[in-house]
């Protein structure tokens, strides 16, 4: 279960393709121009057309809640990050005796 | 790292994984921009892979630090925070200017979901992240000493 070392060399470029995947979405339509692909319904839209769907909000409610939502994933994720990487160093975890 | 109480500092103090743990959570928001059926392949492959960095990274450093480092793994928990910490502040000082330079990527993620998601365009939102990464990449090379502290993490 554990990574290999090339894994973890190419950690970066390893998740960037995931991601660069992620938006691409090959499966749905090989060769979409770029055009096409930034007009298909984001997850932003999709959860907010759901939430309407089964009757939990209006769609125009679901939308901002949905947005808030991304943007205090993102707020948090910047925050701990900013926060790990400010401690990171020789003596991030050390033993006093 | 020699044998007695451990101390950790920062955020190490309630999960031993913050950095990859904030990854996970930057590619999450910006799966919101992807169609449905990739951001389910995005969040289950790198849910995957990040598990994998982290026990490989984890069993590499047990077998450097030994006892000390079996003790933290015990103390503090892999990736979802504690509230609270019993481990004591260790003298680490924090950085605070070198990791907003060093995290310009996830402060680029967080602005364009809290500026510009609410003019709804797809396009211009993936481009910003784009732009975002773009210039994270810059900052790195430019910075040497930010890539090399990095280097050890996600």
């Amino acid at each position: 279960m554990k990574a290999t070392k090339i894994e973890f060399r190419f950690r970066v470029v390893i998740m960037v393709a995931v991601i660069f995947l992620g938006f691409w979405a090959p499966w749905i339509e090989p060769w979409a121009s770029r055009a096409s692909i930034a007009e298909r319904i984001p997850v932003l839209e999709w959860l907010a057309l759901e939430l309407s769907r089964h009757g939990l909000l209006s769609f125009t409610a679901a939308s901002p809640v949905v947005i808030v939502c991304a943007a205090l994933i993102a707020a948090k994720s910047a925050a701990l990050r900013i926060w790990g990487t400010a401690y990171l160093g020789p003596g991030t975890v050390n033993s006093s005796r | 790292m020699k044998a007695g109480e451990v101390q950790a500092s920062g955020p190490y103090r309630y999960v031993r994984n913050p950095l990859y743990l904030g990854s996970w959570g930057m590619i999450a928001a910006m799966a919101f921009l992807m169609p449905p059926t990739g951001a389910l392949f995005t969040m289950v492959l790198l849910t995957v892979f990040l598990m994998r960095l982290i026990l490989a990274e984890e069993a590499f450093l047990t077998a450097q630090l030994g006892e000390p480092y079996r003790h933290y793994l015990s103390a503090v928990p892999r990736l979802i925070p504690r509230l609270r910490t019993t481990l004591p502040p260790s003298s680490q000082q924090p950085h605070w200017l070198h990791a907003m330079i060093a995290e310009i990527n996830p402060i680029g993620v967080f602005i364009i979901f809290a500026f510009l998601s609410w003019s709804y365009n797809n396009r211009l939102m993936i481009q910003a992240i784009l732009v975002s990464f773009g210039v994270s990449l810059v900052v790195r090379a430019l910075m040497p000493h930010v890539r090399k502290e990095n280097s050890t993490i996600a």
